[in-house]
């Protein structure tokens, strides 16, 4: 069966602490409530979350939908955000887990990738390599989303060209904008032309695409 | 030593103060005061009773922060999940309960630790694990921590079937099956909107058609519209409809008087094969450049890209001659083209598919450089029978599931078990006896076959 692998790499460094992170497991577990209803992501979904602050953690490996049990994410008072090396240990994982197709074997969908972050990269140095590496990596999607007035869009668009910025990380508005990521996910499994540029769905006015 | 004796010397070591060679009369005599013996016990048990409190008071903490995980369920689907205490780490419980089973369809074996039954309802069953730890008075109260099992909804009662919008300007059927006589076979075609359109009242993507065209030639054309281009219902439409039209009106007596001429040479002679596949690339590569130019037509009307349009495209010619039956295809996308003996001895497939390494990568008829890439060759193809086979199309959607790999189209057991399946050789008991009468419903009945995770638009053609 083809599976459609999702990424998540969330920022838990020092800033995320208190409400931010509480309103960002609210609105993660309200995005996989919405997903467990939708028949096609029952089907084919697999999710992974990689949380990273002064280190990477794997918080659940690509695990099927079906059996996928979200765990409470905490994060440190204080740290710095290595998002290089979240993007580092995120490129080794998809490299083993993403099943390309042959004459032989089915292929996997496309991968995701949402990046979620409300600060600048600490590894700078790294976060460059590594930028080069996502983009030229055969991903369905890459979604930066940078929350609160100290992220970084201009940082983020060297990942990727589809980025959104969020006020606030505030509950109400993760909730809006998770809402959208599993729109974008739940059109992950379409066929495409080879070469061709997937577009995602149009998000919400509560966030602003960063052009 | 005396016990005394020795807690005091280690509690004024603790306090830095030195006891003298000449003290050490004096302190064996202190140690040995009834009130500083009693004294000492007493320090000891407090001490005992405040290490065990902090060890239960740790212990509690960490079985609280312990993922109590049971395996997710599904509605009306057998559940059984072991609450395993030694896979949790929770050797030290002495006795628990776990409670909150009432109207969920679960039940808790206590003897066996065994969840059992079938879940009733999708969401979250929050269950209330009670537990004493060993260490704890027989009187204390029992501690208590949350533990959730996850159930979700049967995929299959998700699927919605909302019919799609009949007065959109390029609407078509959700379902088509049709049967008819067709050269020296029997036409049958099955095209079915996909469980992922019909759950968003969207549009079948594939289409077909298929004419008999002059001097006893005959043309079978699928298309496959991209589920990501909004028109592709459309595109898929026209692609068809425009080869067939384009060779009623040019694959005429007059104009395949030489092709005809080599195939019967190629029935004698196979090495001619690369000369007659040139032939065949004239006749078809104008249809299928029609069809592209056609759609071109319409987008530059329409005021949007051909990209809106995207579909695959395959199509396949037959004649009888008389040694045999002539085939010549055209295809690009991932529809296969396959000739299946009868007897299932051989297999030929017609077209190798564009796929790409993920899921879902294909080219499509609309973009313009497949016509000018070095690879446009291979997209023809001829094959000469001497008996009557089976001739199959199919989109994705029959493929995917069905084959599941390139590779197992090339397979004769692979079609002898889909021959089987369409004769009622499937879970669902529906049975596609073709030359022995079958209704358009079996055949409409056998394509919603149940696959996880295969819900396209599918489409199958099968002249027998």
């Amino acid at each position: 069966m083809r599976r459609l692998p999702v990424y998540f790499l969330l920022d838990t460094s020092g800033s995320m602490y208190g409400e931010p992170i509480q309103a960002l497991n609210n609105a993660l577990s309200g995005m996989i409530n919405t997903l467990r209803s939708d028949a096609q992501a029952l089907d084919s979904l697999w999710l992974s979350i990689i949380t990273f602050d002064r280190e990477v953690k794997e918080i659940v490996p690509l695990t099927e939908l079906v059996q996928f049990r979200l765990p409470e994410i905490t994060c440190p008072q204080s740290g710095p955000t290595n998002t290089g090396a979240a993007l580092d240990f995120v490129m080794n994982k998809v490299r083993q887990d993403v099943i390309k197709g042959s004459e032989t074997q089915k292929g996997d969908w496309k991968p995701l990738l949402f990046l979620f972050t409300d600060g600048k990269p600490s590894d700078v140095q790294l976060y460059h390599e590594k930028t080069a590496e996502v983009r030229a990596f055969d991903f369905g999607a890459v979604v930066g989303c940078a929350a609160g007035h100290l992220a970084n869009d201009s940082m983020l668009r060297q990942l990727t060209d589809n980025v959104v910025h969020l006020d606030s990380a505030d509950s109400q508005t993760l909730k809006t904008f998770f809402k959208w990521v599993s729109e974008t996910i739940e059109q992950g499994n379409k066929s495409q032309g080879t070469g061709e540029v997937s577009k995602l769905p149009p998000p919400p006015s509560e966030i602003t695409v960063v052009i | 030593m005396t016990e005394t004796e020795q807690y005091l010397r280690s509690l004024l070591q603790q306090q830095g103060i030195t006891v003298g060679e000449h003290l050490n009369d004096l302190l064996k005599t202190f140690a040995a005061g009834d009130e500083n013996i009693t004294s000492v016990k007493n320090i000891r048990l407090l001490q005992h009773n405040m290490t065990k409190d902090w060890k239960l008071i740790a212990r509690r903490a960490d079985i609280n922060a312990l993922q109590l995980a049971f395996p997710n369920g599904i509605v009306g689907k057998p559940y059984q999940a072991e609450f395993d205490f030694k896979a949790f780490g929770l050797e030290d419980i002495i006795s628990f309960q776990l409670t909150g089973f009432e109207n969920t369809g679960l039940a808790f074996d206590k003897n066996t630790k065994v969840i059992n039954g079938t879940p009733q309802n999708s969401g979250d069953i929050s269950l209330l694990f009670s537990y004493k730890i060993d260490g704890e008075e027989a009187e204390a109260p029992l501690n208590e921590k949350k533990v959730t099992i996850i159930i979700n909804p049967d995929p299959k009662s998700l699927w919605k079937d909302l019919p799609s919008n009949a007065d959109d300007k390029y609407a078509k059927a959700d379902s088509v099956v049709e049967t008819a006589p067709f050269l020296d076979f029997t036409f049958t075609a099955g095209s079915k909107r996909g469980r992922s359109h019909a759950n968003k009242g969207s549009f079948r993507d594939d289409d077909y058609a298929y004419a008999e065209l002059e001097n006893d030639w005959g043309i079978v054309a699928i298309a496959d519209g991209a589920g990501s281009a909004k028109y592709a219902r459309k595109g898929s439409v026209i692609a068809c409809n425009t080869v067939i039209a384009h060779l009623q009106a040019n694959f005429n007596a007059a104009n395949t008087s030489l092709l005809e001429e080599a195939i019967e040479i190629y029935s004698k002679d196979q090495s001619v094969k690369s000369k007659l596949l040139d032939i065949v690339a004239q006749h078809l590569s104008a249809a299928a450049k029609k069809a592209f130019t056609e759609i071109q037509k319409l987008a530059i009307e329409e005021g949007v890209t051909t990209n809106d349009f995207h579909t695959t495209l395959a199509f396949v010619l037959v004649k009888k001659f008389a040694s045999g039956y002539a085939f010549l295809s055209f295809a690009v996308g991932d529809c296969p083209l396959v000739l299946v003996d009868r007897s299932f001895e051989w297999v030929k497939p017609l077209n190798k598919l564009d796929v790409g390494e993920y899921g879902g990568g294909t080219r499509f008829i609309t973009m313009e450089d497949i016509f000018a890439k070095e690879n446009f060759q291979e997209r023809f193809n001829f094959e000469f029978t001497p008996e009557l086979s089976y001739v199959v199309l199919m989109t994705d959607g029959i493929y995917d599931p069905k084959f599941e790999v390139e590779a197992n189209l090339s397979k004769p057991e692979k079609w002898k078990a889909f021959f089987d399946d369409l004769d009622g050789n499937n879970t669902e008991g529906v049975s596609v006896k073709f030359n022995d009468g079958y209704t358009a419903k079996n055949l409409s009945d056998w394509m919603d076959f149940w696959s996880p995770g295969n819900h396209d638009d599918r489409t199958l053609i099968v002249l027998s």
